[in-house]
């Protein structure tokens, strides 16, 4: 978001990407450059906790090169790569079991985006990152698709399957959970 | 996100050569809907080419007798859509959900029951007949042979995107391949009891379900799989 005008600046990603799909090797930089970090924070509300998360980070944009074919020109390219970093936490989730599974990933990247600026006035990260470990998978993800990504419900719907309003419920219980979990932290 | 100001990444050097192996050009799938209706265009002209052939001989005003076509044009439309939710699950960002898919799966292979009972309630044809045992394992041979090419391109066009719920795609595009195949032989097939549209007919498209069900799971346990 443009802090001065508070307009959110032109996603130009699909034109990177149809040079992606075209063989320009910089448009696969700039990709990785401006998604990398928010690729990383993701998968570290979904990878199981002994999980290398960068070695994610870079199976995900393996996966992505190797089937980037099957990127609709057109289509909003956040979705479709989230989807991609999704299935490869997953994965990493199935192979290294469900051990520990309220355990996270430290949230030592929370980004600096506008979304969270005021609760990082108020808050620290440690005490964020462990309200965020406390709610379940599904909530984790949709809170920090929506609230530090800036996804739209109808992205998230897109990234985990489902409709939007079950997205928004997800979201909204989670938040709940959070204020709840907050309530009783200061209390 | 990132935000105005902030530092980009670097690529790896381990990612940046592994990429570097394949950078030629790609060219990005066409949409589901297009490529789900190349699959059953030749079903439908078969479908046309049949429809117009027992019109002819018949007349219109036997075509409910002769099995129904609008019964097997309504099985196409309800193929076609399910090869392209089939297409879009495996498009990652596109995909419909579990849900949804078991809704659209539910909604495809119950209007096949429907129309089952229906013909089979207009046309006062018995519970079942001599030989119908082996009727029924004929035609459901024969919607088989018709629908496993339907199914296995099918499939082949789900894997060369990237199925993020691969089971969920196989399921979808065996049931359009049952219904595709019902919508053709459902035509030149006479008998109308219900034993033998459940068991031969009915029949032939939750197997060829519960078979792309399967090939996507195996493919879900593929070590290369993501």
């Amino acid at each position: 978001m443009n802090s001065a005008t508070g307009e959110s600046p032109p996603d130009d990603l699909p034109e990177w990407m149809a040079r992606y799909q075209a063989g320009d090797e910089a448009a696969f930089e700039e990709i990785y450059g401006r998604l990398a970090r928010s690729v990383r924070g993701y998968l570290r509300t979904i990878a199981p906790p002994r999980a290398d998360v960068e070695d994610l980070v870079q199976n995900t944009f393996l996966q992505i090169h190797r089937s980037r074919q099957s990127y609709l020109p057109g289509e909003p390219v956040r979705p479709w790569i989230f989807s991609i970093a999704r299935h490869v936490g997953l994965m990493a989730l199935r192979s290294i079991g469900r051990r520990g599974r309220r355990e996270v990933q430290p949230f030592d990247e929370l980004p600096e985006v506008p979304v969270l600026a005021r609760a990082a006035g108020t808050l620290d990260r440690i005490a964020l990152g462990r309200a965020l470990a406390t709610l379940g998978e599904s909530g984790r993800e949709a809170v920090w698709l929506h609230h530090v990504e800036g996804f739209s419900f109808r992205e998230i719907a897109a990234v985990q399957g489902i409709s939007e309003t079950a997205a928004k419920v997800r979201a909204h219980r989670a938040i709940v959970a959070l204020r709840g979990e907050f309530a009783e932290a200061g209390g | 996100m990132t935000v105005p100001g902030q530092r980009r990444e670097p690529v790896p050097s381990a990612l940046r050569d592994a990429v570097k192996l394949d950078f030629a050009p790609v060219v990005a799938l066409a949409p589901p809907w297009r490529r789900a209706f190349a699959l059953a265009l030749p079903t439908l002209i078969v479908l046309s080419a049949a429809i117009l052939l027992l019109t002819r001989q018949s007349g219109v005003a036997n075509l409910f007798a002769l099995a129904g076509g609008g019964v097997s044009v309504l099985e196409w439309l309800a193929g076609l859509g399910l090869v392209w939710l089939a297409l879009r699950e495996a498009v990652p960002g596109l995909g419909v959900g579990a849900a949804r898919s078991m809704l659209a799966l539910a909604g495809g292979v119950g209007l096949q029951v429907a129309l089952g009972l229906l013909i089979w309630q207009r046309t006062g044809a018995g519970i079942s007949g001599p030989g119908a045992l082996a009727a029924g394992a004929q035609c459901a041979t024969i919607e088989g042979a018709i629908g496993l090419p339907h199914l296995a391109i099918a499939i082949w066009l789900a894997l060369r995107a990237l199925p993020i719920r691969p089971r969920w795609s196989g399921a979808l595009a065996g049931a359009a391949a049952g219904l595709l195949a019902d919508a053709v032989w459902h035509l030149a097939c006479q008998r109308n009891d219900l034993e033998h549209l459940l068991v031969g007919h009915f029949g032939a498209t939750v197997a060829m379900t519960l078979l792309g069900a399967f090939a996507g799971s195996f493919w879900n346990r593929r070590p290369s799989s993501i």
